[in-house]
């Protein structure tokens, strides 16, 4: 839920229309997991067609970014687990709701929502990768600068942020492809 | 399509947006969408620890509970579907249930068992993530003897079907079907022949309708012998006599175009006996003859472990079965059964009401000699069917069913001697509507 309201202030923030339907998209979490991803991935798309981010350096943009990314990741968490809010949740939602009319509490707010929810998971592996992939990613924009804020590099620093996840994701199933862990089946079916 | 493929081919597809559009934001997405993927996979390494437990001894459809203790040992919460691996024949619930971190449960659910002896393992406990993303199955080490018992309601199902159904079939066949293929004489055609006996080429020849009569092999009498010795009168509520009487009373009523005449005897000899006719006051007679006093016992047939031992021992029973008739002038014990079968002339009709456990041997060695003589059909009330149910324990169910497994080698045996047919107390309405039609 506090992803879905971290997507719609957003939307206001910066007077998006697709981001406005981020809660009717988390309302289709209801009738199933699986037909939640295809709209969730439909929404995604959408997203990309109608939001634009040219370059990493430009600071303001790049907040409201991770504002936008962040929610859509914990959006799609909550409609994954299909847990209810607790009191926690609710004082959040209002911390994010604020920042539709205060821009500043916004991303912290979503930060934090977004923290408290995956500590559930108790994935220590998980944050290293997470952490260390983060890092590559920051040092290596931070060193490349000078090559990658020049106008028309945004094809090149699309390719790094790709290379940097596959990077991440490889070492992780390495290690765990001896576990016995399966992946579920998609199927379209009510949820219970 | 699993659901992470979906995932990553979401991220794939917004790579390639991003690249080819220039936009950052798809990008990001993408990445982000990677790192959640890997920190959730990461994150599960679920542990359960769980065990089963179940009844070895179980009733054929009776919905037996099964108790599963399961606890979470992993550091996450999981979800947690429970699949039996059952036999053939069986159903089983499927219950699903969140655990919490280090939380121990215990789960009851539903188990419906089919007849006959098993070995269940235990049952596949399919753990996935919160998210439905991740599976991983664990399967509870467990192994259980189980015997199913068959339910009286079975029995009696088992007990009425085909063979019951063949009574009617049989008699029909026996006295309406069969026709000698030598025809008798010509007749004109009246209202109510067959058109199937039209001779037509003596119906060409004379310009009218001519039937064929042919000797009818059931021009011969027909004899019901009923037994009414200590096995068939045994029963509180509902002896076999009673039916057996009824039996023999409805089928005499049934034949009433027939010529039918009726012998009772006991173990030692003819108690009653009335001639073949087609008079109508037959059926009179025949009730009178057959008021029967029922022998007082609690069970049929064979005695059980725990019944009450203020009898003689094997030894002394089977003393007194050779001495007493011979002390009553008898030729020996089960004579009257024979004694009865000596009555009806050659070529009759002969049908047997009887309990085939009291004198099994004598009575397989008589329809034997007695097939080559005459038409039999032998007619035997089925004990279990005549049983108590507000008796039932469930040692005496399986009791109950190790005796019908012995009656079913017997029923077999006989029907390869003469068609056999075991009834129950409610096939008579059955038997009264084939024979009708």
């Amino acid at each position: 839920m506090i992803g879905a309201l971290g997507l719609l202030a957003a939307g206001v923030v910066i007077g998006n229309h697709t981001l406005i339907i981020a809660p009717l998209v988390y309302i289709i979490s209801r009738f199933g997991r699986d037909i939640y991803l295809i709209a969730f991935s439909a929404f995604c798309i959408a997203l990309g067609y109608t939001l634009e981010l040219r370059t990493i350096y430009d600071l303001n943009s790049l907040v409201i970014s991770t504002a936008i990314v962040l929610s859509a990741i914990l959006m799609l968490d909550e409609g994954l687990t299909n847990r209810g809010p607790g009191r926690d949740e609710f004082i959040l939602s209002a911390a994010v709701l604020t920042g539709a009319v205060i821009k500043s509490v916004l991303l912290p707010a979503i930060v934090l929502a977004t923290v408290l929810n995956f500590r559930r998971v108790h994935s220590w592996r998980g944050a290293a990768a997470a952490t260390i992939s983060l890092s590559i990613v920051a040092v290596g924009f931070v060193v490349l600068r000078n090559y990658l804020g020049l106008p028309g590099t945004t094809s090149t620093q699309v390719a790094i942020l790709g290379a940097t996840a596959v990077l991440t994701v490889i070492p992780v199933w390495l290690m765990s492809r001896n576990e016995g862990i399966g992946w579920t089946v998609f199927e379209l079916r009510k949820r219970g | 399509m699993r659901r992470v493929e979906l995932l990553l081919l979401l991220s794939f597809l917004l790579f390639v947006q991003g690249y080819l559009l220039g936009n950052l934001l798809p990008a990001i997405m993408a990445y982000a969408l990677v790192i959640y993927i890997t920190y959730i996979r990461a994150g599960f390494r679920p542990s359960v620890l769980a065990s089963r437990h179940l009844s070895e001894s179980m009733q054929e459809g009776r919905r037996e509970t099964s108790r599963l203790v399961v606890k979470n040992a992993g550091e996450a919460d999981v979800r947690i579907t429970v699949k039996e691996k059952l036999p053939p024949g069986f159903s089983a619930e499927t219950p699903e249930f969140i655990l919490r971190r280090g939380e121990d449960r215990e789960v009851r659910y539903a188990v419906i068992p089919a007849r006959g002896s098993y070995e269940i393992r235990g049952p596949m406990l399919d753990v996935q993530d919160m998210r439905g993303l991740f599976f991983r199955n664990f399967e509870v080490d467990s192994v259980v003897r189980v015997d199913v018992y068959p339910s009286l309601e079975r029995i009696r199902e088992e007990a009425m079907a085909e063979e019951n159904i063949r009574l009617a079939e049989v008699l029909k066949e026996s006295l309406f079907g069969i026709q000698a293929p030598e025809i008798l004489f010509l007749r004109r055609f009246q209202e109510g022949d067959e058109t199937r006996y039209i001779d037509w080429k003596a119906t060409a020849r004379l310009g009218e309708l001519i039937v064929k009569e042919f000797m009818r092999e059931d021009e011969g009498e027909i004899y019901i012998i009923l037994d009414a010795g200590k096995e068939m009168r045994k029963g509180i509520k509902s002896s076999k006599i009673d039916y057996a009487s009824t039996l023999a009373l409805v089928l005499a009523h049934a034949l009433k175009k027939h010529r039918v005449g009726l012998v009772v005897h006991d173990d030692y000899g003819v108690l009653h006996k009335i001639d073949p006719s087609r008079s109508p006051d037959r059926i009179e007679r025949m009730a009178r003859v057959l008021t029967v006093p029922p022998a007082v016992a609690e069970l049929l047939s064979v005695k059980v472990p725990d019944a009450e031992s203020h009898r003689l021992s094997d030894a002394g029973r089977r003393f007194m079965r050779n001495i007493l008739p011979l002390v009553r002038g008898r030729r020996g014990a089960h004579s009257g059964l024979s004694e009865a079968a000596a009555i009806p002339p050659t070529g009759s009709f002969l049908i047997f009401i009887t309990d085939i456990t009291s004198h099994t041997g004598e009575l397989a060695r008589l329809l034997a000699e007695l097939r080559s003589r005459h038409r039999v059909l032998l007619v035997t009330p089925n004990p279990i069917l005549f049983y108590d149910e507000s008796k039932l324990t469930r040692d005496k169910i399986l009791w109950l069913y190790r005796r019908y497994v012995e009656r079913e080698r017997l029923i077999k045996r006989l029907n390869s001697i003469v068609p056999t047919v075991d009834v129950g107390p409610s096939d008579l309405a059955e038997v009264l509507r084939k024979v009708a039609e």
